[in-house]
């Protein structure tokens, strides 16, 4: 039997010595070295409310769910919970304060702790109301505060570990999610190996050093010592102490001073538990500030010798070794967007609506995101005459496959102002010499001549094709000999020849 | 709006207030999972968005990214060809030639006819390395043999279907049951063709019989209809009525076609079946098939040296002929042709399925014309853009057919889906290779499997489409041709 018993006192003492840790505040903003001494133990602290809390409202949620049937006494967990959650806040301003650190991921995590706070020591004052047991509203109240309480611990928690282990360390081996680089990953890689003249002497140069080393503890988002060094404004602007980066003056850049500092100096950057800056790294932020600090320009444009090439040739393949992602052809790979597709074939798009709608299906795009044009003839025969309305889009034109067409030697004229065509089809046609000695097509990798009146005469011509990749001259007028003589000079084309041969019947 | 577009909008209709608050339950968990896997779910893929043009839609469309193929003329031997007498040496396996075979072999196994505990069967047939790649191919290859350096074996291909029909299926559509798209509606829905006159997907048979799946094979299941594969006959008319009737003039034709299509049209306007359109597309192109099908389908106006090359005899219906019809087919721009040539289901019941005379009469049909086929698109510098594939629906058994516990009367295997050999050539493939290696016994696959759902994603990879995004919504599913189970494009055979 259960026998409702009326509360004989109120509780609410609790609620006064729950909030007792707030005393700490005493050390706020700073007092010396307590402030950090205290405040270091936020994350000691912390996880008792997390674990305390969440616990007492999942005794309560039982208690419902049965009906009852299970009972908790859940007061003093209740107690405790409200407790440490107020000290781990209080403690939390403290590491803040003492450790100057700001941003907007430390600003939230802030808000949100003293949200948690808050709720838990409400969620203690509606349990320890007399009127609890009386009436039936409080109850309800007090499971919802608790709950709601948890939803925010959760995510103040969950913040504060973003601050400590990054923002992407629960989601970095979600094991569904692609192996592609995150888009900086990718930028930040793809500026690494570019070649060494070819770097900015900011983006590709300063900006991965102080990226490894630096922004763990001094980007926008959560810096310390008011330090912000993912900007360059932040750099010129510097902390709570002075200009971290001078131009032309490294002995007066704050960060440099901090950076020589012997390594067991308290000072010392980066701090002396943290990775390390190698001397070649050092030298080239030192090169750069004595290059005036510039925010862009090439390495080449500031005549680096040897020993400076050398270093950012070494300190970039440390890097890239580090984030164990050199980029691909396929990591570089970002899709279009449907407007910079239009946008890269609005030059010719008029154009092209026209040649569709008169040649419908020869005339099209490469693929579905790009700009390169691939004209086709395999129920259409072409003339020279209507080659020529091909004129607007040369620019574009990429393969010509045009077996069976009618052309002559006079089409040549459009067909050479398609200087990034690479793939010519003229199988099947009556192409002769003179139309292959008229072409004169920088990007050309396959040029199809099978069976068409092409003879050794044009050899000369399409030696001169340095381009070449593909040659298919079957069933013309060569021979074993000449294709050897070509092969010859052209040594990186692939060269198909076969010459009809009838055989001697087998079974 | 077309009924795909209808059926989501009418569905959102549906939906009321009540519907919606009722919902929110789950639905905020389901807003917040889906926010959360969302990426992923990305990478399975956003739809194409393909337009086609109503009017003629199988005009061609660009491929999503830069392609490696255009074409794709696929062989299939029906039955599943042994790779174990013609690509899959394994000398480890004669050495047990005779002996039983272990349980561990069988344990958990689906075989069509074998029973009991059968004998392991060595090789029935010698090999040797040829090229300089040093593939093995069997004796019964001698043509084929000297072409291994522009060829790319794949050792390891699965299925999980040991039955003919249900395999073919997955070979073709995707899946063992009816009803799926086969691979060639996708291609051609997803690109179109590049001749107007000319069915963008045709099939071509030899060996005297229909596949078991029949017509399945190459339909277009949820796909419009204008995506099926088109069955030419090698002899005689190529395309069962397509010809005018004796003393029907081509005018007369034009006309009737003409007051057909104004109904059809009015037809459409009235109810909007996107079929009405198809199938106005398909009358006008049966017309103008009537002169570009015959010319197309003729083989005997190719020079001797191409007929001698093939062993080609115009008139007949055989293997080489439909190796060359391929090889015009594509050279006029036809997307996909598809051939099946049927006769290699040897289980030794009979001396035509026998691995003896029967694979060598068999091997004798193919392998000159197969080879030829390579070589004629080498030399016409076509082979750049055609990917030739060779393969079948299975494997076959290291073990000797015991059907109904006895010996067969002549020397057999039983199906095996375990592994089996496809060998691919051209367009965005890599020449000289042997990918995947099978067990001593060329049993089961031991290393890179490839199941015929990763076969597919790399062909449509090479032909400039991703798998996971030509889909087409059906049963509240967006379809794919790889279906539902994971399926990955083989890299390590891409040139």
């Amino acid at each position: 039997m259960y026998f409702e018993r009326k509360q004989p006192l109120s509780q609410l003492w609790q609620v006064p010595l729950a909030c007792s840790p707030l005393v700490l505040l005493a050390f706020y903003p700073e007092v010396g070295d307590w402030t950090t001494f205290f405040g270091r133990f936020h994350p000691v602290v912390l996880h008792l409310p997390i674990g305390i809390l969440l616990l007492t409202t999942l005794m309560e949620v039982l208690q419902v769910l049965s009906g009852g049937q299970w009972k908790f006494s859940t007061r003093l967990p209740l107690f405790l919970g409200a407790i440490s959650a107020v000290a781990a806040m209080v403690l939390g301003i403290l590491l803040m304060s003492g450790e100057k650190m700001e941003g907007a991921l430390i600003e939230s995590h802030f808000n949100w702790g003293i949200a948690t706070a808050v709720g838990a020591v409400l969620a203690l004052t509606l349990r320890c109301l007399p009127q609890y047991n009386i009436t039936a509203a409080l109850p309800a109240c007090y499971r919802g505060t608790l709950i709601l309480t948890c939803g925010i611990l959760t995510w103040a928690s969950h913040q504060g570990a973003s601050i400590t282990h990054g923002e992407t360390y629960l989601t970095d081996h979600i094991p569904w999610k692609s192996d592609a680089p995150s888009a900086e990953e990718v930028e930040l890689a793809s500026g690494l190996s570019l070649e060494t003249g070819e770097k900015d002497i900011y983006q590709h140069v300063v900006v991965p050093i102080f990226q490894s080393k630096c922004y763990d503890c001094h980007m926008t988002t959560k810096f310390k010592g008011e330090l912000v060094m993912d900007t360059y404004e932040g750099l010129i602007k510097g902390g709570s102490t002075d200009a971290a980066i001078i131009p032309n003056d490294v002995e007066y850049s704050y960060a440099m001073e901090r950076i020589h500092l012997p390594l067991d100096d308290e000072e010392h950057m980066p701090p002396a538990n943290e990775p390390q800056m190698s001397a070649e790294e050092i030298q080239l932020i030192e090169w750069w500030i004595n290059h005036g600090a510039p925010p862009e320009g090439k390495v080449a444009s500031f005549h680096p010798d040897t020993s400076v090439t050398t270093a950012i040739e070494s300190v970039s393949q440390t890097l890239l070794l580090e984030m164990e992602t050199a980029p691909t052809a396929e990591i570089e790979y970002k899709e279009p967007t449907v407007e910079e597709i239009a946008e890269s074939r609005a030059p010719l798009a008029n154009a092209m609506l026209t040649l569709q709608d008169q040649y419908t299906g020869l005339v099209r795009y490469r693929h579905a995101m790009s700009n390169q044009i691939i004209v086709s003839s395999y129920n259409h025969q072409w003339t020279d005459q209507e080659i020529l309305d091909l004129q607007p889009i040369v620019a574009k034109v990429t393969e010509l496959i045009l077996p069976r067409s009618q052309l002559t030697a006079a089409s040549t004229e459009v067909i050479n102002q398609m200087i990034t065509l690479e793939v010519l089809d003229l199988r099947d046609t009556t192409t002769d010499d003179r139309f292959v000695q008229a072409l004169n097509l920088p990007s050309l990798q396959r040029l199809n001549l099978f069976q068409t009146q092409v003879t050794p005469a044009a050899i000369d011509a399409l030696a001169s094709m340095s381009s070449l990749r593909s040659l298919t001259l079957s069933y013309t007028e060569f021979d074993q000999a000449s294709i050897a003589q070509l092969q010859q000079r052209l040594p990186d084309c692939e060269i198909h020849f076969e010459a009809p041969v009838l055989q001697a019947s087998s079974p | 709006m077309n009924l795909f577009e209808e059926v989501p909008y009418r569905k959102l209709q549906q939906t009321t207030r009540r519907h919606f608050l009722a919902q929110c339950g789950t639905g905020l968990g389901a807003l917040w999972t889906g926010s959360m896997l969302g990426s992923s779910a990305q990478a399975a893929g956003i739809p194409y968005d393909l337009h086609h043009d109503p009017s003629n839609p199988l005009s061609a469309l660009p491929p999503q990214f830069t392609a490696k193929a255009k074409n794709i003329i696929f062989l299939h031997m029906v039955g599943g060809p042994s790779q174990l007498e013609m690509f899959d040496y394994r000398p480890e396996l004669k050495k047990v030639d005779g002996k039983p075979c272990p349980p561990s072999m069988l344990e958990g196994q689906n075989f069509a006819f074998i029973q009991g505990t059968p004998m392991m069967m060595g090789p029935q047939a010698d090999f040797q390395q040829y090229g300089q790649s040093g593939a093995w191919v069997s004796e019964h290859l001698p043509h084929f043999s000297k072409i291994v350096d522009d060829v790319c074996f794949i050792k390891s291909m699965k299925t999980d279907q040991f039955n003919h029909g249900p395999a073919q299926l997955v070979v073709h559509t995707g899946g063992a049951r009816l009803g799926g798209a086969s691979a060639g509606a996708w291609v051609t829905y997803g690109l179109g063709s590049e001749n107007q006159n000319l069915p963008g997907y045709m099939v071509l048979l030899s060996g005297g019989r229909l596949p078991r799946a029949g017509k399945n094979l190459w339909g277009s299941g949820y796909l419009p209809s204008v995506y099926q594969g088109v069955l030419c006959r090698s002899a005689g008319d190529p395309i069962l009525n397509v010809k005018n009737p004796a003393l029907v003039p081509s005018d007369l034709r034009r006309a009737a076609l003409d007051t057909l299509n104004q109904l059809n049209e009015e037809e459409y306007t009235q109810s909007q079946d996107p079929e009405i359109t198809t199938r106005i597309a398909q009358y006008e192109m049966a017309y103008r098939m009537q002169t570009s099908v015959p010319e197309a389908m003729d083989i005997s106006d190719e020079p001797e040296s191409i007929h001698q090359l093939y062993g080609t005899q115009p008139g007949k219906v055989s293997f080489a002929n439909n190796c060359l019809l391929a090889r015009k087919l594509v050279e006029r721009g036809v997307r996909y042709v598809q051939l099946f040539d049927w006769g290699w289901d040897m289980h030794g019941t009979n001396e035509g399925e026998s691995l003896t005379t029967g694979l060598q009469r068999k091997c004798r049909q193919i392998d000159r014309p197969m080879t030829a086929l390579i070589k004629d698109l080498k030399q016409r510098g076509m082979l750049e853009d055609t990917l030739v594939i060779w393969g079948s629906e299975f494997g076959r058994t290291p073990m000797k057919e015991n059907r109904g516990g006895q010996d067969t009367k002549f020397l057999g295997r039983d199906h095996n889906p375990g592994s089996c050999t496809f060998w691919m050539a051209g367009a965005g493939v890599k020449p000289g290779i042997v990918h995947g290696e099978t067990d001593p016994m060329g049993y089961q696959v031991t290393e890179n499997p490839v199941w015929m759902r990763d076969f597919h994603a790399t062909m449509l990879h090479l032909l400039g489409m991703n798998h996971n995004r030509l889909s087409f919504p059906y049963q509240g599913l967006n379809q794919k041709l790889t279906g539902v189970k994971s399926a990955s494009v083989v890299k390590d055979i891409l040139s």
